[in-house]
């Protein structure tokens, strides 16, 4: 093989890891389809899926136009410099200068987004963000089925996909960004990037959309609104483990030239040990989940994405002795906090909050006791408690909770966040798309047999 | 520290171990012991925790389904009888004023049982349940 040959390998083993580890996230979304789906009431069915199904479309777009640019624009800004654009002069330094050849690769007129044998990289590396970018927004999707109008989704969707979480990644998971660099922050599995700003997005947009009609009783005691396919929703889980291993898989860097894996801080690592890590976190998520919950199927399977989620940001440094006692304990604490967070009056239809922000939270957090000490670079602090806990109370409440309130509250008062009380009580597949999902089967058994859609004769309550 | 590094170099140019506590066998050993326990406790969990739904196989609460059925079923006999009796009675006694009422109540045990007569209604039976 002559040597232009082997550079060549090079590339293209590159370029096909990270297409095909993307290939493999978008069943992550084939899981959230089939998990909001199962998770929804009949009468909702399709409506929910094509809501999740959008946020392809409305991350995807606008990951396009705007988001791919935030990521490479925002690293500096505003603790060590400047957003890099168009206006930024590439002359003021030599990280500048880098930062401003990623940024100009990133726009959606670039030469390096479209088909171009000089650049083989940048196109598969934003499939992957686009990917990690709808992963996020996601999240959101199944904690607001069955109430919230599909504008206002896409809105959020692309506030949460496109921007806020885009501007953590820039910040917290970019060898540039200033949580790094100044902190020392450390978050591998995107544990407060991803999972933790979408939590907790989520909780602040379900403040202001309300419970769904019938949640709460009179005296405002949760009522169980089932899933009408629960093994869909399980496997729809299963789906996504599947997904996150491709996920998580796609955090690795390697690209021509390095002589190792490592992460996209630089510190060495290996994909086998996240093999090993993710399956152990997992499992024991699992059964942190199955006992805390006394074996309820929902939460027993969330379990194992809590598991992971727990472990994500240290997940390439952790020995998998360590992996085991914190995922679990991350996944038996999780059930726990669903039914505080719907004791609180919020109804998180597919307990998002739980799962992603509170174990998002947790798990970016860990690193400062668990990997405590870990020098990363020359000049960057080393692992540490505080440098773990600033960027991730950042993440979860500033780019996560007050956007997703601050947002909502504004869709809500101009009438956009919520279907009418009567398209709710209806259903959104007939109210909103005109067709049912089961048309064969007669879905007013739900308010005859088994959950109440519509208030009690003579209740004076507002639902 | 659970770092087994003290220098950037030292971490970067690795060649074997770089996991967290990779210098203190205590605290994996510690891990260790945690997982062992994590592990039993899931078997020895598999077999105690028990769905809502067996909870009818426990004596107590099968010996509960059983008298409250027989109670029901007792209180439907007894309701279908007397209920025949005063139809049988308002049907013979046409020289009752039709716009008399009549309230009658029963007490049986913890079962409380009122008859009202309308003029132009069917007897109507309520049942409360006092237990």
């Amino acid at each position: 093989m002559n040597p232009e040959a082997q550079e060549f390998l090079g590339t293209f083993v590159s370029e096909s890891y990270y297409y095909w580890a993307s290939v493999f996230m978008l069943l992550i979304h084939a899981g959230f389809l089939a998990y909001e789906g199962g998770a929804s009431r009949c009468k909702n069915v399709l409506a929910t899926m094509v809501k999740n199904l959008l946020t392809l479309s409305s991350v995807g777009l606008s990951f396009f136009l705007f988001g791919w640019w935030v990521y490479n624009g925002f690293p500096l800004f505003p603790v060590a410099g400047g957003i890099i654009g168009p206006w930024t002069n590439p002359e003021t330094s030599e990280l500048v200068a880098e930062l401003k050849g990623l940024a100009d690769a990133s726009y959606p007129w670039s030469e390096a987004m479209g088909p171009n044998t000089a650049d083989n990289l940048t196109g598969v590396f934003f499939f992957a963000f686009a990917l990690f970018a709808m992963t996020t927004a996601s999240i959101l999707s199944g904690a607001v089925i069955e109430r919230i109008k599909v504008g206002a989704y896409i809105i959020l969707s692309i506030i949460l996909g496109s921007f806020t979480w885009v501007v953590a990644a820039s910040w917290g998971w970019h060898y540039t960004g200033w949580f790094f660099t100044a902190l020392g922050y450390h978050d591998f599995g995107c544990s407060a990037i991803v999972h933790g700003i979408s939590g907790f997005f989520a909780l602040g947009v379900l403040i202001n959309l309300g419970p769904r009609v019938g949640k709460f009783d009179e005296r405002g005691r949760p009522r169980a609104i089932l899933p009408h396919n629960l093994p869909l929703t399980m496997l729809g889980l299963m789906l996504i483990f599947v997904g996150f291993y491709a996920f998580l898989a796609a955090c690795v860097i390697f690209v021509p030239g390095q002589t190792v894996e490592t992460t996209i801080y630089g510190t060495p690592m290996t994909l086998a040990s996240i093999g090993v890590n993710t399956t152990l976190a997992l499992a024991a998520g699992i059964v942190g989940a199955y006992i805390s919950s006394k074996s309820e199927p929902f939460f027993t399977i969330s379990g194992g994405l809590a598991g992971i989620i727990t472990v994500g940001a240290g997940l390439d440094l952790y020995h998998p002795l360590i992996v085991i006692p914190l995922a679990f304990a991350g996944a038996f604490i999780m059930p726990k906090v669903a039914a505080a967070v719907e004791r609180a009056g919020i109804d998180d239809a597919v307990g998002a909050f739980a799962v992603h922000g509170f174990c998002g939270m947790v798990g970016a957090i860990l690193p400062g006791f668990f990997a405590y000490g870990y020098p990363q670079a020359e000049g960057i602090p080393v692992i540490n408690p505080i440098g773990q806990i600033i960027p991730t109370l950042i993440c979860i409440v500033i780019l996560g909770f007050i956007p997703g309130y601050g947002v909502s509250f504004v869709l809500k008062k101009l009438g956009l966040l919520r279907v009418s009380r009567a398209e709710e009580i209806e259903g959104l597949d007939l109210a909103d798309m005109g067709v049912e999902g089961y048309p064969e089967y007669n879905t007013a058994w739900q308010s005859e047999n088994g959950i109440r859609t519509t208030p009690p004769v003579g209740s004076s309550i507002n639902y | 520290m659970s770092s087994p590094f003290k220098t950037p170099q030292e971490f970067l140019e690795v060649k074997g171990p770089l996991y967290t506590f990779a210098n203190s066998s205590f605290w994996l050993t510690l891990f260790l012991v945690f997982t062992v326990l994590i592990f039993f406790w899931f078997i020895y969990a598999s077999y105690k925790i028990k769905s809502k739904s067996n909870s009818d196989s426990d004596p107590a609460v099968m010996s509960v389904l059983i008298l409250t059925g027989f109670l029901s079923l007792a209180q439907s006999v007894y309701i279908s009888g007397t209920t025949a009796i005063e139809a049988y009675l308002q049907k013979n006694k046409s020289q009752v004023s039709m716009q008399r009422k009549t309230r009658t109540t029963k007490v049986a045990g913890k079962t409380k049982i009122t008859r009202r007569y309308g003029a132009r209604r069917s007897p109507q039976t309520r049942v409360v349940d006092r237990g």
